[in-house]
């Protein structure tokens, strides 16, 4: 049976403005669901209520159709990439990895021409960009059901970017991935389905027109933007 | 925020957790000691030394986690570890080295 999260009824507000609205989101094994939304939508919001460390006014979350109020605390649920970096500068990548994946593992994490260089250094000593290549990688090599990716392809460079989108659909017939990032292009390259955060609201995206018409896009033609 | 209870201990710790809390407890030592010894200089006391590693030095090095360095949480919460649940098991791991340095103090003071 494929492994599902949902997240119900979901109201969050910052002071008097609410950034969510009954939010329902639903994300199974093998989906690759690409959220957008402009700056300040709550897309980021939304995956931290999702993972568990953001308190909401209102929001259930099942998995597997139980509710878990804490995803993040049950064993191999979920995992979150946040927008700036995560792994503790005071560790080596090696050390990182050791712990996330086990000492069996780091041979083959580091068979990687972009990581290799890397896996004596320590994280503060490394570039934002391959930083970040590492962090997905270790993400998305976790026993972990879903991924949440908020911003993977800031700061990498375009040949990375294409090693993580197949890394990524690779890592989708384990998982279920959310991914959000303003480089919308690779987005809807890589998803197989598509929200967009709207005035508080969740909106399903079938087509280019769509993202036009809730104000995501630009209405001019040649844009280069990609069709669905 | 609510006060620290014994429900904020894990009901069980598996070694691979261990070592994450290790691996965050490691990473508050340099400026709690550094805080611990300063004040133990500053009271001309070596008693002050484990006292302040139990109390204030913790508590500034989590104060500056809090602040410097707030997206490290990450890397724990990934593996299914609360805030709670580091700070109370870093603290009781400072509890147990500032007893224990307590003791060996008594000892050299005392032959």
């Amino acid at each position: 049976m494929d492994d599902i999260i949902e997240i119900d009824s979901v109201i969050k507000s910052f002071g008097t403005k609410q950034v969510l609205t009954d939010i329902y989101l639903k994300l199974s094994q093998g989906d690759i669901l690409g959220l957008l939304g402009r700056n300040g939508s709550g897309k980021s919001t939304l995956l931290r209520i999702m993972f568990g460390i953001l308190d909401a006014e209102r929001k259930f979350i099942r998995i597997n159709g139980e509710v878990n109020d804490c995803p993040y605390k049950k064993k191999n649920a979920i995992c979150y990439l946040p927008q700036h970096q995560f792994i503790p500068g005071n560790l080596t990548i090696e050390k990182a990895v050791e712990l996330y994946l086990g000492t069996t593992a780091v041979k083959a994490f580091f068979n990687d021409e972009a990581l290799a260089p890397m896996q004596k250094r320590k994280a503060s000593r490394c570039s934002d960009g391959e930083l970040r290549y590492a962090e997905i990688k270790l993400l998305l090599n976790t026993p972990a059901k879903f991924i949440l990716l908020d911003e993977p392809f800031t700061g990498l460079a375009p040949i990375r970017i294409e090693t993580i989108k197949q890394q990524i659909k690779e890592a989708s017939t384990t998982k279920g991935i959310i991914l959000t990032d303003h480089d919308y292009h690779n987005v809807l390259n890589i998803a197989n389905r598509y929200c967009l955060l709207h005035d508080g609201g969740l909106k399903t995206i079938r087509n280019t027109e769509e993202m036009v018409r809730w104000g995501y896009i630009p209405e001019k033609k040649g844009t280069g933007v990609p069709e669905f | 925020m609510r006060s620290m209870q014994f429900s904020d201990l894990p009901d069980k710790i598996t070694m691979n957790q261990l070592l994450f809390y290790w691996t965050f407890h490691k990473s508050t030592l340099t400026l709690n000691w550094i805080f611990s010894v300063a004040i133990a200089m500053v009271m001309l006391s070596p008693w002050m030394i484990p006292l302040a590693s139990m109390t204030g030095g913790p508590l500034i090095s989590l104060l500056y986690k809090e602040v410097a360095r707030k997206n490290d949480y990450y890397f724990y919460f990934n593996r299914g570890l609360s805030k709670r649940a580091l700070i109370v098991v870093s603290l009781l791991f400072n509890v147990a080295t500032g007893i224990l340095l307590l003791i060996l103090i008594q000892l050299w003071t005392t032959l």
